[in-house]
């Protein structure tokens, strides 16, 4: 058989993915055939996709109680887009500030920026594996709306808060490699604070 | 032919997410009309009422999309769609069924608060893959299961196994797919590779009704049905 002959149909071709015919002219001739024609390419490749997804563990459901709670929304509003235009902050070795405990290889940030003012702390992961990140954000225009404080990871949200201008924040959460955290002004602006160990 | 008035049923079981109205479910309750493009050999189950929205309309990106937007009703899709996924991995890793459901929670309010950044929503398998992997790890850990099986490695995503994840998401799409056909097609299609144990033509002539010589044929113009949708959804 060559490309220039009929294509088998998929029926036979599922039976060659299937391993039938060993060592017969006929499964020979359809292997050659395989080889120089891409339309029939395609179908086995099709097959082997179906015979894929058969290697997948038996799935099992959750218990109807718990599906139940999962299938209402979350209540409150999503969280903000990552952003298109953060601005990058650098940590630096941490150093003693008020009210915000340090340990031995934590990084902090204590800088003024045009629109906020940061004392962040982000102590790295022990026995328990999770990043404690904590601090507090002075905004430089009084406003009375929440600063939102997000960890990220790629795109997704490990942990969120909320804080006000001058309050205290703290999270603490199990984050890989990579992690940024994402300070959502009032006035739209993003500051960011990317993993400093990464 | 015993398909026509008996149902097949669902031989996956478990296996297959719950959907809140599947095609299956409407189409099988109803009188098998004559279907000029699909096998004649099997009984056609009555296409989806009108009202059912395609795969095209209930793909994962515009489910996310009206999720964002705070649409109640696709989130309750999404969740129906990936629920059996998500459970069943915190199983795998090794967690009890409390820690599991705690997870399986966990889970779903983290896409929740991550809905406006998930940029590439054919990747969401992994997605919710990841952050289950994560998530049992830190309910492992904070509470001081000793678990072989969950290491740390398990926060960082470049450790899945990029096999398994195809294989999972292959399996998505091909479910998707055949929700899509409905059907005696693909309830045949179902048993013919889905199945964990390959059946015997001489099974599934019993189940389906179909004589044994017109099962391939039947499973070939099936096969090329499934494919124009898997080709749509991709
Ligand atoms: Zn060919």
């Amino acid at each position: 058989m060559n490309p220039r002959q009929a294509h088998p149909g998929m029926d036979i071709w599922v039976r060659f993915i299937a391993g039938e015919g060993e060592g017969t002219e006929e499964r020979e001739s359809l292997a050659s055939h395989l080889e120089s024609c891409s339309r029939c390419t395609k179908d086995t490749e099709f097959l082997q996709n179906l015979q894929r997804a058969r290697r997948v563990p038996k799935w099992v459901a959750p218990p109807t109680e718990l599906s139940s709670a999962a299938r209402r929304r979350p209540q409150g509003a999503t969280l903000p887009p990552a952003p298109t235009q953060p601005r990058n902050v650098r940590w630096a070795p941490a150093d003693v500030r008020g009210g915000v405990s340090t340990a031995s290889a934590s990084r902090m940030v204590s800088r003024m920026f045009p629109q906020a003012e940061l004392g962040i702390v982000a102590i790295p992961p022990e026995a328990s594996g999770e990043w404690r990140i904590e601090g507090r954000v002075w905004l430089r225009e009084a406003d009375a709306r929440a600063i939102q404080v997000l960890l990220v990871h790629d795109d997704h949200v490990i942990a969120s808060t909320e804080v006000f201008d001058g309050g205290y924040f703290e999270l603490e959460d199990v984050v890989g490699s990579g992690w940024s955290l994402e300070l959502h002004l009032p006035t739209g602006e993003t500051l960011r604070l990317e993993d400093p160990d990464a | 032919m015993s398909g026509a008035s008996q149902p097949l049923r669902d031989s996956t079981g478990t296996l297959r997410s719950p959907r809140p109205t599947t095609n299956r479910q409407v189409s099988n309750r109803a009188t098998p009309p004559v279907c000029s493009q699909c096998p004649s050999a099997l009984p056609v189950p009555l296409t989806r009422p009108k009202r059912l929205p395609s795969t095209e309309e209930l793909s994962d990106q515009k489910l996310l999309g009206q999720c964002a937007d705070g649409d109640e009703r696709s989130w309750t899709l999404l969740v129906a769609r990936y629920e059996n996924l998500v459970y069943s991995e915190a199983l795998k890793v090794g967690l009890n069924e409390e820690d599991a459901g705690d997870v399986f929670q966990q889970v779903w309010l983290e896409l929740h608060r991550s809905l406006p950044r998930i940029r590439n929503a054919t990747g969401l398998p992994r997605w919710l893959i990841v952050a289950t992997r994560r998530l049992s790890y830190k309910v492992a850990a904070r509470g001081r299961r000793m678990v072989p099986s969950i290491t740390r490695e398990m926060v960082d995503p470049a450790s899945l196994p990029d096999e398994e994840l195809q294989d999972v998401e292959t399996r998505m799409r091909l479910e998707q797919a055949l929700d899509e056909l409905g059907g005696s097609c693909a309830e045949l299609l179902r048993m013919l590779f889905l199945q964990p144990k390959k059946q015997s033509y001489e099974d599934i002539s019993d189940r389906t009704g179909l004589a044994i010589g017109s099962i391939g044929p039947t499973r070939s113009r099936c096969l090329l049905r499934l494919r124009k949708i898997l080709e749509a959804i991709s």
